[in-house]
């Protein structure tokens, strides 16, 4: 194996939370974009923008962060979207059962462990290939979720599950409160413990890693369940903000995670990649679908949009990737 | 230097392939079989026709799928792409466009986004799923975007006979599907560029080094994919008498699950559109079997995410037991 | 310290299918030594190497680590007892940084998380020990492979390895760095740590080895002191078989030049090498693994990118070569590994065998049944393709049936320049004269042979000349009369050779 370019070995580099030696490519992108919208829009600007930003962008860190820890180890989860519409309508479903907010979260975070363990199970047991595995739980979840709720909404009340979704702590929506931690979480879990390194070791040598001792195939299962988790909270969030499970909800949210921490600098191969990098990239697409609506873009273009934008940026990303000019 | 013992070649020639297109054709009859007992109503003629009108439509589909995943690829846009196109056509038609030309023009498009598909692969060099997922997204939003939210319903006979005429007795859906695969199994069977897209799936670097053009191969399966998701977008819009944002929404899963069930492998180089037709007809059997019995047809999703899962899974182990045995 | 025995092997036996790796290999390892292995390609210091690491088991035979019997199951078993071995493909994880790539499966924790300040200080200390300025916080992607190389011995060192198994350490190495490497060696060494060293290079065994193991067909040939034994009878041990094989040739003018190379770069492992085949003649290309033989077949056959040289075929210069254009201009390459680049596994043996003609047999892209069936059937007497039915897929065939199907494939295509990468390698001795039988065909017909070949038997006894590539370079072209196994090992290893 040869490095890509030998590197003066004393080149010092900052702790993780700095995403490159330089600013990655993405932050510019999201610079750009802000002041392309700050320019062509008046209501961009504002604070209360911003904070819905911040608000719509929670739910998808939570995600993405779900999509970077599979990603970094070389698998991909297709299933995330669906395990979100799941997990809410389980949430939901409790608390219709008369049991309590506690409870109705942990159920819904149990379905997501339950989906993220049969897919874990499928890859690394049973040697599927990921994206078929997933992609089969996510039919099989977004079937449970219609066949459950009965193809239409349920709903629910309950305050203090209506709080996790709409409430605030001070003038931070709870929402936005709950991905922070997730981002803590995962931050604390990639780079503060021998899981987080043994994810990326999967990613970037499973075969090495394997030689040295490690249960490779344990850890890989392991990621999927937390992931699985992780979908499975931003559906609860996602339930309570909208007072309601739907079935269809989470229908493309694994598009945009998988697009965040892509376009945040994570790549397909070779477990590289940064917890930071997929913030600015999830920065990056609540920008865009934000800038969109608020420059006056119908609902009715913006997935097309940007389904486009990201797959064009995916495509320069990777060329890029391919002829060194990003690492 | 040293030598290696000799090894006579087995006794009992078993060609797999035989053995796992024959596997899949025993299922179907068994099927039939245990159905005819389970409901009178299995066996009639007219349930028959029933069964094989929607059997095609999933078999043009799913025909354009077994091409890209015999180059050890998959295409996640084949729904989109069937919507896209044939809301095109469907525009073309209601625009005075005289019908061939709006029929060539949906195939057309079809094909294109096919030929976008081959480009990510091929010369990108993204992963398949990650390609055609983006596609997938892309396809759909812009369908959306062309209806302008609307549906687009009541077309001239001259049209709408692709859906609901016969011809010799025969539905149209099914004359059009004999039409389609049985060209495009001679063309996997039989010609130069099948031969090339067995190679490539099978060893994509043995193919390239015994000079099969391996970027143009994947391409054309590409495209090919595309067109014939267009091809099946007509016929159903045809028969739906209406073209809508969301009719191809579901159509990616059951494609895949004829392709698997019906014995071609997920890495390439193995199976054909015969195992295909057979599998779509068992899935079709299953659903219709469902229906007859009074399943509720919202639990198919999840029974179709199973039954992928489950396919691929018997399939690998009986392909490891069978390459084991010969070493 | 000096002159404890820390490994005692004895009687080690090692069979694959169909081949004797090790036979009856008897051989010690004392502490503080260098103790060089040498030996051809596959003549067994590989098996060996992997057996001592817990990578494979012995079939017979034992292994007494300092003193004591023991039964290494794995190779994370063998790095508790203290066998560090370092491949040439590293472990190591690209985007990790040094220091967790040193405690790999081992992380210090402090309150239950990781403990980054000890692992950086820790992996400090070793890197330090062995005087390799390296920061311990660089990702391992962005060091260089001598720097990589470093970090699998702090890796080992970290792991209280006693013993240190490196293969071929220099071989990706500049001069400077292989001075760096000796240095830290020397520094293991008087820690009492005992290394086997696998090398290609002779001089390398008085530069640093302190007894040298000669290895020849899975034997042990003998074990020597360096300071009393000379290279030339190094060579001799290690190609002393006599020959009794014949080879069917029959020798003849050679014909015009029908394949020329001429100063090819590539990467690192092709520097400039260049060489001529013509019609009518078999050229053997001999060299050690490593030496860039694969590497240049690839890059004339276009299968891989050059960056610097050219090729002419049949007299004209070739630009953009890639595969299929170099078919078409009537060349064909037998691939070294025949499973993972020669053959479609999946596919039958007739869909191999046209697998490379198909637009020569079906101009007008449809595949004739007929057509199909008669020129396959040819081959297969022909080459005496010994197989129940043409249908039959490949992945059940022999070694050396499988081999005759590649070969019928490149006949089949009408080729006039072949490249043939280890033809008869891992086949029994029947098929092998076969397809030497074939090979003399084929180039009486007039068709340019280079035949790349790790046995040198075979080399000597099918080629018109051999060239011996060593480097990245062909740095000799040897006559059939003057060409000697050791001769060519000389050349191969970079010893001086009398003219």
């Amino acid at each position: 194996m040869s490095a890509v370019t030998p590197q003066p070995a004393n080149r010092r580099e900052r702790g993780p939370l700095v995403v490159w030696n330089h600013v990655p490519p993405v932050a510019w992108v999201v610079l750009l974009l802000i002041a392309f919208f700050g320019v062509t829009a008046p209501g961009f600007f504002t604070a209360g923008n911003f904070l819905n930003i911040m608000l719509q962008g929670s739910v998808l860190l939570i995600m993405s962060v779900a999509a970077t820890l599979v990603i970094l180890t070389e698998g991909i989860d297709l299933s995330l979207g669906s395990v979100l519409t799941l997990a809410g309508v389980t949430a939901v479903l409790t608390l219709q059962a008369g049991l309590s907010v506690p409870a109705a979260v942990l159920a819904g975070v149990l379905t997501g462990v339950a989906c993220g363990a049969a897919t874990g199970f499928l890859i690394t047991a049973g040697k599927l290939p990921p994206f078929i595995a997933t992609l089969g739980m996510m039919g099989i979840a977004a079937g449970l979720a219609l066949v459950l709720t009965r193809q239409g909404a349920i709903y629910s009340d309950v305050p203090a599950f209506v709080f996790l979704g709409g409430g605030s702590l001070g003038v931070i929506p709870m929402p936005t409160v709950i991905a922070v931690l997730v981002f803590v979480f995962g931050w604390i879990v990639l780079y503060q413990t021998d899981f987080g390194r043994y994810i990326i070791s999967i990613g970037g040598n499973e075969m090495g890693t394997r030689l040295s001792g490690v249960n490779t195939a344990w850890w890989k299962f392991l990621t999927y369940v937390v992931a699985g988790a992780l979908a499975a909270l931003g559906g609860v969030i996602m339930a309570a903000r909208l007072r309601a499970a739907d079935p269809i909800v989470g229908n493309g949210w694994e598009f945009d995670a998988i697009a965040a921490a892509i376009l945040g600098g994570t790549s397909f191969e070779k477990g590289n990649g940064t917890l930071g990098g997929t913030v600015l990239g999830v920065l990056l697409i609540s920008v865009l679908r934000n800038g969109l609506n608020v420059v006056g873009v119908g609902a009715m273009w913006q997935p097309a949009l940007i389904g486009l934008v990201i797959i064009a940026a995916i495509v320069f990303d990777v060329m890029l990737k391919q002829r060194g000019v990003i690492q | 230097m040293t030598s290696a013992t000799v090894a006579t070649p087995r006794g009992g020639h078993l060609d797999p392939r035989i053995l796992y297109t024959g596997s899949r054709l025993l299922v179907l009859i068994l099927l039939c079989v245990i159905l005819a007992i389970a409901s009178p109503v299995f066996f009639t003629a007219t349930n028959a026709l029933n069964v094989l009108r929607v059997a095609s439509l999933l078999v043009i589909l799913a025909i354009g799928e077994t091409v890209v995943i015999l180059t050890a690829g998959i295409d996640l846009s084949i729904g989109s792409v069937l919507t896209f196109s044939s809301v095109i056509a469907a525009l073309a038609i209601k625009a005075g466009v005289p019908l061939p030309l709006a029929l060539a023009a949906g195939l057309a498009v079809g094909a294109a986004l096919g030929f976008l598909n081959g480009l990510m692969v091929a010369i990108v060099k993204l992963p398949a799923f990650i390609a055609t997922y983006g596609m997938m997204w892309v396809a759909a939003g812009f369908a959306v975007v062309l209806l302008k939210g609307q549906v687009i319903y009541g077309f001239e006979d001259d049209f709408r006979f692709l859906g609901v005429g016969n011809l010799l007795g025969m539905p149209m859906p099914i004359i059009v599907m004999v039409l389609l695969w049985v060209p495009s199994y001679l063309l996997l069977r039989h010609t130069t560029f099948g031969r090339s897209l067995y190679a490539v799936g099978a060893n994509q670097e043995a193919a390239r080094l015994s000079g099969i053009k391996k970027d143009r191969t994947l391409i054309l399966a590409y495209t090919l994919s595309g067109l014939l998701s267009a091809a099946a977008g007509l016929v159903y819009v045809a028969r739906l008498n209406a073209s809508e944002a969301g009719i191809g929404a579901n159509m990616l899963l059951p494609a895949i699950a004829a392709v698997v069930i019906g014995g071609t492998s997920l890495f390439g180089g193995e199976g054909g559109i015969v195992g295909t037709l057979i599998g779509a007809l068992i899935m079709t059997i299953v659903q219709n079997g469902m229906n007859l019995l009074g399943i509720e047809s919202v639990w198919q999703g999840v029974v179709l995410g199973s039954l992928i899962v489950v396919a691929v899974l018997v399939d690998q182990w009986a392909r490891k037991a069978l390459a084991s045995e010969s070493n | 310290m000096e002159g404890r025995l820390l490994i005692e092997a004895r009687g080690i036996t090692k069979t694959f299918p169909g081949v004797r790796a090790l036979d009856g290999v008897d051989f010690d390892l004392k502490a503080g030594e260098t103790h060089i292995l040498l030996g051809e390609n596959g003549a067994g210091k590989s098996t060996l190497m992997k057996v001592l690491a817990g990578a494979y088991q012995p079939d017979a035979g034992t292994i007494a680590l300092d003193g004591r019997t023991v039964r290494m199951a794995n190779p994370r078993h063998a790095q508790k007892l203290g066998v560090g071995i370092i491949y040439q493909e590293f472990n190591l994880v690209p985007y990790m940084n040094v220091a967790q790539n040193i405690f790999q499966g081992r992380f210090p924790h402090r309150w239950g998380f990781l403990d980054h300040a000890t692992m950086h200080a820790e992996s400090r200390k070793l890197l330090d020990s062995l005087n390799m300025d390296i920061d311990t916080r660089a990702k391992v992607v962005n060091l260089g492979v001598a720097q990589q190389q470093m970090v699998e011995v702090a890796k080992a060192l970290s792991v209280q390895s006693r013993i240190l198994i490196m293969d071929e350490p220099t071989a990706a190495l500049t001069d400077r760095e292989i001075e760096q490497l000796f240095a830290t060696i020397h520094r293991l060494k008087q820690q009492g740590i005992g290394i086997i060293y696998i090398s290609h290079r002779l001089q390398e065994v008085h530069q640093i080895g302190d007894r040298v193991t000669v290895f020849r067909d899975g034997r042990l040939i003998g074990t020597r002191a360096v300071s009393q034994v000379t290279l030339d009878e190094l060579i001799g041990m290690m190609v002393g078989r006599t020959i009794t094989h014949m080879f069917p040739r029959d020798y003849q003018p050679r014909g015009p030049e029908a394949l020329r190379v001429e100063g090819v770069v590539s990467g690192t492992r092709l520097r400039g090498a260049s060489l001529t085949v013509h019609g009518g003649e078999i050229v053997g290309l001999a060299g050690l693994v490593g030496a860039g033989r694969t590497e240049l077949a690839r890059a004339i056959f276009g299968a891989d990118p050059y960056q610097q040289g050219q090729v002419w075929v049949f007299g004209q210069p070739v630009k953009a070569a890639n595969p299929d254009k170099m078919v078409k201009l009537g060349m064909g390459l037998l691939p070294e590994d025949r499973k993972a680049h020669g053959l479609a596994m999946l596919l039958s043996l007739s869909e191999n065998i046209v697998l490379a003609s198909l637009q020569r047999l079906f101009p007008r892209r449809f595949v004739d049944a007929g057509t199909e069936r008669e020129v396959v059937a040819r081959y297969i007497s022909d080459l005496r393709i010994a197989t129940p039915s043409p249908k039959r897929l490949v992945q059940f065939l022999s070694g050396g049936t499988q081999q005759k199907v590649v070969l019928a494939k490149w006949l089949c295509t009408h080729s006039r320049i072949f490249i043939f990468d280890e033809p008869t390698r891992g086949i029994d001795v029947g098929a092998k004269a076969e397809i030497h039988g074939f090979m003399n065909e084929l180039v009486k017909q007039g068709a340019a042979l280079l035949m790349i070949s790790s046995d040198l038997p075979e080399i000597l006894g099918m080629s018109d000349r051999v060239y011996v590539m060593r480097q990245g370079r062909v740095v000799a072209e040897v006559p059939r009369d003057k060409a000697t196994q050791e001769r060519i090992v000389a050349y191969a290893m970079g010893h001086e050779v009398e003219p």
